[in-house]
């Protein structure tokens, strides 16, 4: 294999797909990152632990003997990102890995890449075509309310449901439950899921990582029960699926609210954070008030003292008090545009707290118990 | 605002033999040793049995052919905490602000008796705990706590001493190595010595920020210490705990998983009893256990919702210990961990867990903590305990140093 790497393109690629190797393995090969180089199919840059795997594409190839090399992870790093070439001369034999600057010369061992783990390629041919802002939308505004230690249920990650023209995503810690659906699009038939697939949050990081909101569409498939791949403009993500149940979330929304308060975004997030400020660890909640004409957030603490933020509310129905944790409400706030309306659908402090976006959000909040 | 006086440190003469020798009369003045876990090691000994050369963590195998004339008894924490609630009662009738650092040691904000100095105050003190109690303690008194516990370290036994001119501590500082301060053992004062650093008087003469970029900020709360300037405070209620923990030793190790699955659910159920008296909940376990060649390992879950409920928590244990077994290996110590603790009157509810299940599961648990209050605890317990039946049929084993509430240190 020989080929002359655009340095700044190959450190980029290095950025994205470096954090899939395992820094420890009983198979050390994973601990490295394989590049294949060829004329006809382009190159490619790719990593495994073998649960999560990419490939990546990598631009400014010039290739002149195609084949594969493993390239050890951060020692290679190191040469690209210390480097002020413009381009990187990679090449290997059957003794070594040579890389070659214009003053610069390393000769490292290098494995045989035959024993790298075959990385699957997104092969399907029917999919689901999803566009890129919203699948990052999708994943972010779900992603941090799930639990990676969870031992009931699956929740250590994502539910995705697909049907021919949507895809809904849903994460949930027990406490809380995240809820964010969008368009998509069926390409060729594209079979709906079976099961209950849960995509884990190291490749949900992964996919986020790839993408931008002006990429073109996603492609997303689902293998069975097992895996999922996406194909994203650079690069094909594939993840095996959490194992285990995810709960029956449907039955945590509540069937109707007695108070709907639209609110801006902003001037919550900044009220709760401000409430927040004045809790411990061994007094979380905040204690909310919504009233008309105003939000009303007291916070109390021992040793630490009490606070109380007052936000004005265009609401004119009945009043409700309930207890958050404020933590849960700024998880959610700071996902989404602070100039946006949310709107909290209230029954009262037992039940769940829902609140909305215009934009497919739904966000389920269960309150703390406090004797009042 | 609370300016703090000077301080009193107050520790019981060998307590647990001075405890022993109240209700048993015929003990004193000869070797005393008491027993831990099993009866397998000697956890406190008189001065007589110091003298014959018995260490405390001794096992009883080498004991005994040391002082094969001391009698050997077995631990008794419940009578222990008794008395040591006793001798608090009376400290804080010499004082208004006493803290219930442990079974045997208490800190107090030192003010003088009327009509009397505070040397005459720590002996009126001392005095009136033997009298009334049966108890030898000693009492020091100095202008803060690290001083007044080095103090009545240097007066013991059965002493009483008030220091407080700077000349005073400067001789007792300069007697004592720097290892009788509590929090500076063998690693820190090896980290000392290069610098000439070995005794107490050493230590409040160097350079403040030398002694910080030592031993970090508990290095310099200690200089501040030595030198007459009390940083740290008489805490007369316990802080909040982080964490909670249960489990200790087995007394004889097991390869046994049926055993060590006894054993989680046996600290499992003291845990619980824990979290229930402070009012918390767990969010997350851990469990951590310790062979005999020397390995540990360890396994941490959280819980779906913080909880003190046993069939949650154990869903959670379980699959800790499972982690934390090693297949062959010979246990002999777990420790059961309950973390990001969450006030009950605060508690997050589920999402997927109905009321019902709630009230059902929470009617259980009173029912077995109301039929343990009236018959004894541990009257019913989980079946997987079986395998431990000597060790509940031992009365040592149901009270623990760690079931006496409220102090500060262990």
């Amino acid at each position: 294999m020989k080929a002359l790497c655009n340095r700044k393109g190959l450190l980029a690629a290095f950025g994205m797909v470096s954090g899939v190797a395992p820094t420890r393995s009983p198979k050390p090969i994973l601990q490295n990152l394989k590049l294949v180089v060829d004329t006809e199919d382009g190159s490619t840059l790719m990593a495994t632990d073998l649960e999560v795997g990419i490939r990546y594409r990598v631009l400014g190839v010039k290739v002149d003997q195609p084949g594969s090399v493993i390239l050890p992870t951060a020692r290679m790093q190191q040469i690209l990102a210390t480097s002020s070439d413009d381009e990187i001369a990679i090449e290997a034999d059957s003794e070594g890995l040579t890389v070659r600057g214009l003053r610069s010369q390393f000769r490292l061992p290098a494995e045989d890449p035959d024993l790298f783990p075959e990385v699957p390629d997104f092969g399907a041919t029917s999919y689901h075509v999803v566009g890129a802002a919203d699948l990052r939308r999708l994943i972010r505004r779900t992603m941090f309310a799930t639990d990676v230690e969870s031992t009931r249920y699956a929740l250590g990650g994502v539910l995705v449901e697909l049907s021919s023209e949507a895809i809904a995503m849903v994460g949930t810690d027990g406490r809380r439950l995240a809820k964010m659906s969008a368009g998509a699009e069926s390409e060729n038939d594209a079979p709906v899921p079976q099961g209950m697939p849960v995509i884990p949050v190291k490749a949900l990081k992964l996919i986020e990582r790839n993408l931008s909101d002006d990429d073109p569409p996603v492609h997303l498939t689902i293998q069975g029960t097992t895996a999922v791949l996406v194909r994203t403009h650079n690069a094909v993500i594939y993840s095996r699926l959490v194992e285990g149940r995810f709960p029956r979330y449907q039955d945590v929304f509540p069937a109707k609210a007695d108070v709907k308060i639209p609110m801006e975004v902003g001037s919550l997030r900044l009220a709760v954070e401000q409430a927040s400020i004045v809790t411990s660890d061994e007094s979380r909640g905040v204690d909310f008030n919504f009233a008309p004409e105003a939000l009303t957030l007291a916070s109390q603490a021992a040793d630490v003292g009490s606070s109380r933020i007052e936000l004005p509310l265009g609401y004119e129905g009945k009043s409700v008090e309930i207890t958050f944790d404020p933590r849960y409400l700024i998880d959610a706030l700071k996902n989404l545009d602070d100039a946006s309306t949310i709107t909290a659908e209230l029954i009262d402090h037992k039940n769940a707290a829902v609140f909305k976006t215009d934009d497919g959000y739904s966000y389920v909040v269960m309150p703390l118990t406090r004797e009042r | 605002m609370i300016r703090q006086g000077p301080v009193g440190h107050i520790d019981a003469d060998c307590f647990y033999v001075s405890a022993e020798r109240v209700r048993d009369r015929e003990i004193v003045g000869i070797p005393v040793g008491v027993l831990g876990n099993q009866g397998a090691c000697v956890i406190a000994k008189s001065y007589e049995m110091k003298a014959a050369g018995v260490g405390t963590g001794m096992p009883i195998w080498e004991a005994l052919p040391k002082c094969p004339e001391g009698v050997y008894l077995k631990r008794d924490f419940r009578w222990y905490e008794v008395l040591s609630r006793a001798m608090l009662a009376i400290v804080r009738d010499f004082s208004p602000r006493v803290e219930f650092y442990s079974i045997d040691e208490f800190f107090f904000e030192a003010v003088a008796m009327r009509g009397k100095t505070l040397q005459e105050t720590a002996e009126a003190l001392r005095d009136r705990i033997l009298q009334e109690v049966g108890v030898p303690v000693t009492v020091g008194i100095a202008r803060t706590r690290t001083l007044a516990k080095l103090i009545s370290d240097s007066a013991k036994p059965f002493g009483a001493s008030a220091v407080l001119d700077r000349d005073a501590e400067e001789v007792l500082l300069a007697d004592r190595p720097v290892t009788e301060i509590t929090g500076i053992a063998g690693r820190r004062a090896r980290t000392l010595e290069p610098w000439g650093i070995r005794t107490c008087l050493d230590l409040a003469r160097a350079d403040r920020r030398l002694v910080r970029d030592l031993l970090t900020a508990t290095g310099e709360t200690l200089w501040w210490e030595l030198n007459g300037d009390p940083v740290a405070p008489i805490r007369t209620e316990r802080p909040l705990h982080k964490t909670l923990s249960r489990g200790g030793s087995f007394g004889e190790a097991t390869d046994s998983p049926l055993i060590l699955y006894a054993w989680l659910v046996r600290n499992l159920e003291r845990l619980i009893e824990e979290l229930q008296y402070h009012e918390v909940l767990a969010g997350r376990i851990s469990v951590w256990v310790t062979y005999k060649n020397g390995q540990s390992a360890s396994g941490r879950l959280n819980v779906s919702v913080p909880t003190d409920r046993f069939d949650l928590l154990l869903d959670a244990a379980r699959p800790c210990l499972r982690r934390a077994w090693i297949r062959r290996g010979r246990a002999e110590r777990m420790q059961l961990i309950a973390e990001q603790l969450t006030s009950r009157h605060d508690r997050p509810l589920s999402l997927f867990t109905s009321s019902d299940v709630l009230e059902r599961a929470e009617a259980i648990a009173g029912v077995k903590k109301a039929v343990n209050n009236r018959h004894g605890r541990f009257a019913i317990r989980s079946a997987a305990t079986l395998p431990l039946a000597a060790i509940y049929r031992d009365e040592a084993n149901g009270y623990d140093i760690c079931d006496v509430r409220g102090k500060v240190c262990f």
